[in-house]
Formats: C-alpha cells, structure tokens, sequence
C-alpha cells in the first residue's frame, strides 16, 4: 500500500549564489556574569562564556559564507550608575572577524545591568542592509533591567526581515520557563559550560544545516497534491519527538522543504486516518532529500435522510471505521460527516439501533463513498410499573436477537430504532411465573414518534 | 392436562387459537396503527389425547412366555386396557395400527403394517372385534410402521398425541430406527414413541435407545404394570424447567429472556422471561411435549442449545450453564442518567455484541470482553466479567476544550501516549469557535494558519483538560 522511495538530490553548491549568514553574539557582560555556574564548578559564568565563544567563533572562521559580530552589554557601567544605554557593537560583521572577537572577549570585565531591549533595537543597525540570514544569539543570565519588552523588540525585527530568527541561552536563570524568552526566539537554559557548549553548537547546527527534506504525499496519479496533515518526526534510535510539520504546498503548489537536522535518521509518523509509519527514514547530509509517499485519500461521507427526531442523537449514531484486514479501529466518523481515509478497503459499524454494517467498503479518490442512514423513529416506552424484558429483531436466520434491553425502572424510556418491526418480550419485574411473559410486535416508522404502555 | 399456547403457530401443524382475552387485547391495539400483534404465553386446555397402539403381530407373536402365548396376552390386556380408557375419559381418542398380519412370513413383506382402526373416541369393542380377527404371521417393519404412522394423526391443533410400539422383535427390514425417530420430532406429530418389548433380550433393547423410552415386558404381570405405566405417562402432563446455571452449577440465573424454535423448521414456538418462583426455584412450564426443540437463551451474547426432545409425561429439567455478571460504567462524579457516551462492549475478535451508555449497567455471560469507549480519545479495555460479580468501570466524565481563534487554518488536537504523538481529533478547517469533550489530560493542539505558507509555521499550543470544566483557547 505505500510506496517510499527516498531521493537525494545532490545540492548544488555554488559559493556565488550561496546566502551569507550573519550572526551577531549578543553577549551579557553584567556584574552577575562574574559569579560562578553555582554547582560543584568554581568556573564563573563569564570564564566559560569566553572560552566557548572563542571556541565556537574559530570553529567558524573557515566558512565562507558565514560572517560573525559581536556586540556586549553591562561592560561599561557600574551597576550603581542603572545606565539603560550599556551596549555596544564591539566588533563588527566582516569576514575575518574571528580573531578580533577573541581578542576583545579576553579584555572585557563584567559589571553592570542587563539593558537587553535597547541592545536589540541598536543591534538592527549592526547588519549590513545586504541581503542574507540575519541572526541573533542572545546568551544572558538575567531578565530585562531597563523598562522595554525584548519580546516585542525581537517580534517586530523579524517582521520586518531585519533578523530572521533569535536565539536565546539563559545563563542558569532560575524559574526560566516563567520568564518571556519563549517569544524571543528558540531559547535554551544551560546550568553549566558543557551544556552551555552543548546548546551553541545546536544552534550553529541549526543555522548552518543545509541538509533538506522534501515530503511528496502522493494521489492517486502519483502526483504530490495530497496536503494538510501533521507529520511527527521522531529520532528513529530512540524515537522521541523532534518536529511537528504540517504538511504544506508552497506558493507554487509543491510540497513545502524541510530543514531538519541531519545528525539523526528520523521515523515519520504522517497522520493521515490511518496514520502513515515510515520507519529509519537517513537523510543525506547537505543534500535535498526528497521522500515519495503513496498517501491518495478518499472521502467518506456519512449522513441522515429524513429528520432526526431528538438532535442529541448526532452524537450517538457514530460511524466505527475499522480496517478490513486487521480489524482495527482506525476511526469514529460523526454523523453528518466527511472524513478523509487512506485509498483502501474498511467495514463499517453504525451505530444505530439494531447496528448496520457494511463490510469490505472500497474508499479511494476516485471514488468517495456516501453512506446514508435513514432517519430512526422513535418508541417511547411509558411504564406503570417495573417491567423487565428487551427489544428483539428477526435476524436472517429467523432467529430472535436481542438488541436492547429495557431498563427495569419505571422512568419512560425513548428509543431510537430504525425502522422496520421489532419484537419486544417482556413481563412485570416482580412476577415469579414464565406464563406471565407477554410478546409485541410493533412497527417503527422513519422520523415518527409513537408511545406505547405495556401493561 | 394444560398446555401452553405456543406464541406463533403458524406452522403446518399447530393453528393460532388465541384466548378472549388475547383478542379483546388486539382489538384495543388495532387502534395504534403501529402495534400489530400482542400475545402471551397463556394456558389452554388440550381438546383432544390421542393413543396409536401401534402392535406386532409377526409369526413369533405366537411365542409363550408364562404358558399363555404373547399374542394372546397382548389381546387381552389391550382389550382391558381400551375399555378402561374408553371408561375413564371420553375426550381420549385411541387408534390402532398392525403389522406383520397380511402377508406370511416367507414373502418378507416390507410394507406389510396397516391403520386397522382408525381414531375415534369411545371405539374399545370396534378395536376388540379386530383383535379377535387378526393371525399374526409375518415380517417385522418397525421403521415402515412408525413413518406412515405421522398420517394417522388427524392435523388439529390442541391435540396430544402419542404411539405405544408393542413388538417381540426387532426391525427386520434394515430401516434406522434414529432416522425414524428425527423424522417424527421433525413433523411434531406426536411426542417420542414408548417401546414395550416383550421377551427382548437385554442386547437387543438398545436398539431401540435412539427411537424412544423402551420398558420390559418379560411375564404377563409386568407387561400389564408397563402398559398401565405408559398409558400414564402419555396421558400425564410433561413439565420443563429450565435450569441456568450460574458460576456454582446452581440454577439461581435468571430474568433472561428465552426463545424456544422447532428444531425441524426454525419456526419460533415460544418466547420466556425466565423466572425463579417463589421458592427462588426455577419456574415449571407445560410446553407441549411434541417434537424437537432449539433453544436460544438471549444472554450476551447468546446461549444456543439445539435438538431438545422432552421426556413425556415427565417433569424435564434443562440445564443450561450460563453464568452472568454485571458490567457497569459511571462516571467520576456521581452523574446520573446516560451520559451519551457509547460504550461497545465486544467478544474477543472486537464484534460488537452490545452497546451500553455511561451511567448503566448489563449482564454479560462470564468471560473477557474487548470494550471501547467512544469519548475523546477512545479508550480500549479489556475487561473481565466475573460471575456473580459486579464489575464497576469509571469514566472520568469529559471536559471541554473551546477554541477561539479569528484566523484561518488547519488543526488538530494530539495527545502524546507513551512518547507517541496520537491524533485525537482533526478539525480540518478549523472555525471561529469549535467545542471539543475530551477526556481529563493534556494536550497538545498543533495548527498552522492559511496565510503562513511554509511547514515551519507549524504552531502548537499545550493544554489542559479538566473534569467537567471547559478550557478556553485562544489562538
């Protein structure tokens, strides 16, 4: 039933074309950067932050079409001053900026507050108005000292396309989930220097990854227009969710291209009813991948001729989609429905009463089933006394089955029945003899309601 | 002797008759267009007994046993015997059929056997007379006798009828004797034969186990105790009780409704709510005794147990195994009344067998059922009935997830089990305001709006849901 067929496509790397990436390390140089990570490490938060850096921005320099800047605030003020104004661009996007970022980090002594909103609108004009990915990396141990919302700072730089994207690493700031990073931009929390390197190097990969992802959902005539379902990603060693992505068609109608991280081979979930399983889906590094799945779906329509007598009864008279083959319940489709189901053969329950089935049901695209249920009539049961006794149908065999047993209270009771003849066998509760034992038969017409009194 | 009235007998052989009562009934029901037939299980007075002699006069008749030979003593006790009959009660009617007295011994005559008098009430001398005239001589055709012996029986409803085989040998010309016995079960004409075997030897009875109850006859005295013992039981009143027996054998199940069919032709005789009296024994019914009955006890699922021939005369207890438990659903807050939530119960390959609400309970036959509960998300179980037990389910009662949102997109709520992202429900397009009940838990809603033209807008938002309360979400 599903064809995959994973294409890779080598990319075509061609430096002229390539986009530039710009990244600016907004780095927090406050008094409280001197203190330690607080665990068994005597290493202050300022020390590792150096050392990383340097690490990460040499790891760098060999890129050709990756440019570095660093801007710093808190460096210039005591705290005692509040100076809201604490930021500067310290070294500046070109392309051998490695070495002058090194150099500065090493001069640099923490000491003031934390004015993080007035370092993102200033660092604005820290990129060149050239085209490329513009980047921030936010790496600080404390909230906004100075009044301004860096939510809304971060927010209206995206919007305008002067960043693409903020990253945020918190500095072991405590109660960090409660803070407003969230709308910053990605954001991790580190609590020491390895999960600090950890969290840079996520980030670097992230920006930098070039391998891409293309899902075909494929219809019936092998082409890619089946659309708008979630996709779960997880990591197929250890199959813990990593993405969702809906699946979507570009401006131009193709399948959306996805930027994943390479660095682990996915199972794909597509959730489709039933659900698509692609198992160690391996992505090419640094190449266009492109997975054709066979996803044609057909439609199922499931609805009510006549009048429903009591509108509460929508939510009853389901519809149980199972798996011909297996069985299995992929589905509950409500009345009054259209649902989407993979090309294929499902039988049917529904859940009027007596239930009607349909069995070995063939739904694909190009042909979406109806299924009509005639709109039951109703039998309201008024008892005087306490009765016991159930509703009966004659089933192919000329055999009685019994579909509904009737309550043993004295309350009316109304029964939605399709129509066609019943049999009800019943007899008062309290009676200790069989011969006391009464037969009914009686006729339910569509959409009408009829009362009747046993005794 | 009463009898009760079988519900539908529109077969070929038993005529509707219902009672004043039962038609004053469907006269007022007449008036509700929609309800067309209404009857009940009553009792009615059987208007006629009939007794087929059916009695072997082969050469070996001629035999003694006890210095008189058996034809002689099978004439006289007969003689005595219709006499007393005629005596006792008018409305039994007797009729006798012969075999092996037309053609002699060496023509081996197969279809030697004749309808000598027919029934009628108050006919001892006309059968006597014919007695006195008869040389036994010939061939034994058991089988023949007993199959043409249907076409004997005038066909009115009402009536109980039975065939007393007198015979000194055995089937003589090859017929099964069990094939014969199906086919008068079959045509509910009579209940099963009683064999009196005179001077049998004890191998020989067993032939006749699958045709009917054999008694002895070895002297003249205990050929007249049997036939007094037969003529008894074929006039006496067969009763059936219907043991359901529970997880102990004990017949202590009750309350569940029974259909009982004829065997034969499906056709359906009688419905029953079972019933313990008022000792808690299960209740004695008069079922007509003729014929072969398949019985359908409508537990779920149903109990079917097939070819049932009642011992006439006799009180006849069915046991059928059949041990119930209840299964009950509430939900968590004491709610009563349905909930509306369907809940399938299913035997083990999940087919449904029945549907229950939230807030009632059901007998089930003791054993495992595949459960599903229709709320969001489904819940599946597997849930064990124990007998004479209760066992209670509760079903946390649903909250209700009320989305609001201005823009336009696609979405649906997931719930992530065991590391699994599980979609739980799927909006499609999702509307201004969309309301959702779904089970206690968190979740996660996963969207992404038109006008964002590219997978990683994908968005999604973790919520919350509680018991009976409602969730906003604004997204």
């Amino acid at each position: 039933m599903l064809l995959v067929c994973l294409l890779a496509v080598p990319r075509i790397a061609n430096a002229q074309t390539e986009e530039r990436t710009r990244i600016l390390f907004l780095l927090d140089a406050s008094g409280s950067m001197t203190n330690t990570w607080g665990n068994s490490s005597n290493e202050s938060k300022w020390a590792s932050a150096k050392k990383i850096l340097s690490e990460i921005v040499d790891s760098l320099g060999n890129n050709p079409n990756v440019e570095l800047a660093l801007r710093v605030y808190g460096h210039l003020y005591s705290p005692t001053q509040r100076n809201c104004n604490d930021t500067r661009l310290e070294v500046g996007f070109s392309r051998n900026s490695v070495s002058y970022i090194k150099t500065k980090l090493s001069t640099i002594k923490p000491k003031g507050i934390t004015p993080i909103s007035n370092s993102l609108i200033k660092a604005a004009d820290d990129f060149p108005r050239l085209p490329g990915r513009h980047i921030i990396i936010l790496m600080t141990d404390g909230i906004e000292s100075c009044e301004g919302d860096p939510c809304e700072i971060a927010n209206m730089l995206e919007t305008k396309g002067i960043v693409l994207k903020h990253f945020v690493i918190g500095f072991g700031i405590q109660d960090f989930e409660s803070k407003v990073f969230d709308c910053v931009g990605t954001n991790f929390n580190v609590q020491d220097e390895t999960s600090f390197k950890s969290a840079l190097n996520l980030i670097m990969n992230r920006i930098l990854n070039e391998t891409t992802l293309q899902v075909e959902l494929l219809d019936e005539q092998q082409k890619p227009t089946e659309t708008d379902v979630n996709m779960s990603f997880y990591s197929a060693q250890h199959h813990v969710l990593q993405y969702n992505l809906y699946h979507t068609l570009d401006k131009s109608s193709h399948p959306d291209t996805l930027n994943l991280d390479p660095v682990t081979d996915y199972d794909l979930v597509i959730h489709t009813i039933p659900e698509i399983r692609l198992d160690n889906i391996i992505l090419k590094h640094n190449e266009h991948n492109v997975l054709k799945v066979n996803a044609a779906q057909g439609a199922l329509n499931y609805n009510v001729q006549g009048n429903l007598t009591d509108p509460g009864l929508v939510n009853r008279l389901k519809c149980i989609v199972r798996d011909s083959k297996t069985k299995k319940i992929v589905h509950v489709q409500n009345l009054g429905t259209t649902e989407k189901y993979l090309n294929g053969t499902y039988d049917l329950e529904l859940l009027t009463l007596p239930r009607q089935y349909h069995y070995g049901v063939n739904i694909t695209q190009s042909k979406p089933q109806q299924i009509n249920i005639i709109a039951p009539g109703l039998l309201n049961v008024i008892k005087k006394a306490e009765i016991i006794g159930g509703l009966f149908i004659t089933n192919k065999e000329g055999k009685l089955e019994k579909i509904l047993e009737l309550a043993s209270d004295t309350r009316t009771e109304n029964i939605a029945l399709q129509p066609g003849t019943y049999t009800m066998v019943y007899r008062l509760k309290n009676n200790t003899s069989m011969h006391t034992t009464k037969t009914l038969t009686i006729e339910i017409r569509s959409g009408e309601s009829q009362s009747i009194n046993p005794f | 002797m009463q009898l009760l009235k079988p519900i539908a007998p529109l077969t070929t052989y038993l005529k509707p008759c219902l009672s004043a009562y039962a038609k004053a009934v469907l006269l007022v029901l007449l008036v509700l267009s929609s309800v067309s037939l209404f009857a009940q299980q009553e009792k009615f007075q059987p208007k006629t007994q009939r007794i087929l002699f059916v009695l072997d006069a082969s050469g070996s008749m001629y035999e003694t046993f006890d210095g008189a030979n058996r034809w002689e003593i099978s004439k006289k006790l007969l003689g005595q015997l219709v006499d007393s009959l005629n005596q006792a009660n008018p409305r039994i009617e007797i009729g006798l059929r012969v075999f092996g007295h037309q053609s002699p011994k060496e023509q081996k005559n197969c279809t030697d056997s004749k309808l000598e008098v027919p029934f009628g009430a108050r006919n001892a001398a006309q059968i006597k007379a014919l007695l006195a005239r008869i040389n036994p001589q010939g061939w034994t055709p058991i089988a023949y006798s007993l199959r043409n012996s249907v076409d004997d029986f005038p066909v009115t409803a009402g009536s109980v009828n039975s065939i007393i085989l007198i015979t000194d040998g055995l089937e003589t010309c090859g017929a099964n004797l069990c094939d014969v016995a199906q086919y008068l079960a079959d045509r509910r004409i009579t209940v099963k034969p009683f064999i009196i075997g005179l001077g049998l030897k004890k191998d020989d009875r067993k032939h006749f186990d699958c045709l009917g109850t054999y008694f002895d006859a070895s002297t003249e005295s205990n050929f007249k105790s049997v036939l007094d013992t037969v003529v008894s039981r074929s006039l006496t009143l067969t009763t059936v009780q219907i043991n359901l027996l529970d997880g102990n054998n004990q017949p202590k199940e009750t309350n569940v409704e029974i259909s009982l069919y004829d065997h034969h032709n499906g056709a359906l005789l009688y419905n029953f709510i079972h019933s313990l009296d008022s000792k808690g024994h299960p209740d004695t019914l008069k079922l007509d005794p003729m014929g072969s009955y398949d019985m359908i006890v409508h537990t779920i699922p149903p109990v079917v147990k097939k070819g049932i021939i009642l011992e006439p005369g006799l009180h006849n207890i069915i046991s059928q195994p059949c041990a119930q438990g209840v299964l009950k659903f509430r939900d968590n807050m004491g709610g009563q009344g349905p909930l509306g939530i369907p809940i399938l119960i299913g035997d083990a390959n999940g087919v449904t067998l029945y549907q229950q609400l939230v807030n009632s309970e059901t007998k089930y036959l003791a054993g495992k059922y595949k459960v599903e509960v229709l709320t969001l998300p489904r819940m599946s179980m597997i849930i064990e009935v124990m007998a004479g037990k209760t066992k209670e389910v509760t079903i946390e009662r649903p909250g209700t997830l009320q989305t609001i949102t201005e823009k336009k997109g696609v979405a649906a709520i997931f719930q992530m089990v065991n590391g699994q992202m599980v979609m739980v429900r799927e909006f499609k397009r999702i509307n201004a305001k969309e309301y959702t009940d779904l089970l206690p838990g968190e979740y996660v809603i996963i969207y992404r709006w038109d006008h964002k033209k590219y997978s990683i807008h994908t968005d999604q938002t973790k919520f919350k849901i509680q018991s009976g309360s409602t969730t906003i979400l604004a997204l």
